[in-house]
């Protein structure tokens, strides 16, 4: 649901014509859904943080010099600025994501859980951050899709066409991808809990 | 007839990759198939459970990103 009634489209406008406002709740609605892409790729939070930055900054520059035309579809947009930006970072620093299979410690969104103890608090970050060490874990294509499609929110078509496979090869990707988190989560004996996963 | 479905295409509904009339018949089909239901809820759960990896990023690079914005939005105004 939009708080103000605005889509990202009239907010871009908006923010064109000069309210600043409006480019703030773009920030506020997206910049989880984008640092969490990114952190998933670097696996740092300082350096997602970063990133995060620099992809706004392109954005604002973009809108600003009145070169956007990306109508409607914001998110995607940045997100893919996003992950041109966290695999240029590994460019330069002539490595490949997957050398780092450590996660430094991130900051979790306890929006949704503030009515918890702070015993559920504890597990539920442990959890998570064995969480991310799983997704770490897993074969690079399949990271890949994992993130591109529930992060990035490509569809399968978009990911098979980025990564030149059939969409049948996309989805089977994704498909052992939950597989495998699955089989990890279990031999790491990591239950899925409705108590401290409310729907 | 029910039409048959893969876990390929509970996949695609589960993202909203399918079409209006592919997704009507696979709400059918999960009347019945007491095998897709299993998977229909497994998914569900691995859904769940990513959607809570959301990270937060800190007030201090929002605050950033919004000095930019304010910035070019001045220059912007000048020019």
């Amino acid at each position: 649901m939009r708080k103000n009634g605005l889509n990202d489209s009239e907010l871009v406008l908006s923010y064109k014509n000069g309210n600043e406002e409006a480019f703030k709740t773009l920030v506020e609605r997206h910049k989880s859904r984008i640092y969490t892409a990114i952190y998933l790729i670097v696996k740092d939070a300082e350096i997602a943080e970063d990133l995060l930055q620099d992809s706004f900054v392109k954005a604002i520059n973009t809108i600003q010099s009145g070169r956007y035309n990306e109508e409607g579809k914001f998110l995607p947009w940045i997100l893919r600025i996003a992950h041109n930006l966290a695999i240029d970072y590994f460019r330069k620093q002539k490595r490949y994501p997957v050398v780092n299979m450590e996660y430094t410690n991130p900051v979790f969104n306890t929006v949704e859980f503030s009515e918890g103890t702070y015993e559920d608090e504890q597990i539920r970050h442990e959890t998570h951050n064995l969480l991310y060490q799983l997704i770490a874990e897993l074969p690079d294509a399949q990271r890949d899709v994992l993130i591109r499609r529930h992060f990035m929110q490509m569809s399968f078509q978009e990911i098979a066409d980025a990564t030149g496979v059939s969409i049948n090869t996309a989805l089977g990707r994704m498909r052992y991808a939950l597989i495998n988190l699955r089989k990890k989560m279990e031999s790491n004996n990591i239950a899925y809990d409705q108590n401290l996963y409310p729907g | 007839m029910i039409k048959t479905f893969t876990p390929d295409d509970l996949l695609r509904y589960l993202y909203e990759d399918t079409s209006v009339e592919e997704s009507k018949e696979i709400e059918i089909a999960l009347l019945t198939d007491e095998r897709l239901q299993q998977e229909w809820e497994q998914l569900q759960n691995d859904f769940q459970l990513l959607d809570d990896l959301l990270l937060e990023p800190s007030e201090a690079v929002t605050d950033r990103i919004m000095h930019w914005a304010g910035a070019m939005n001045m220059a912007a105004l000048r020019s």
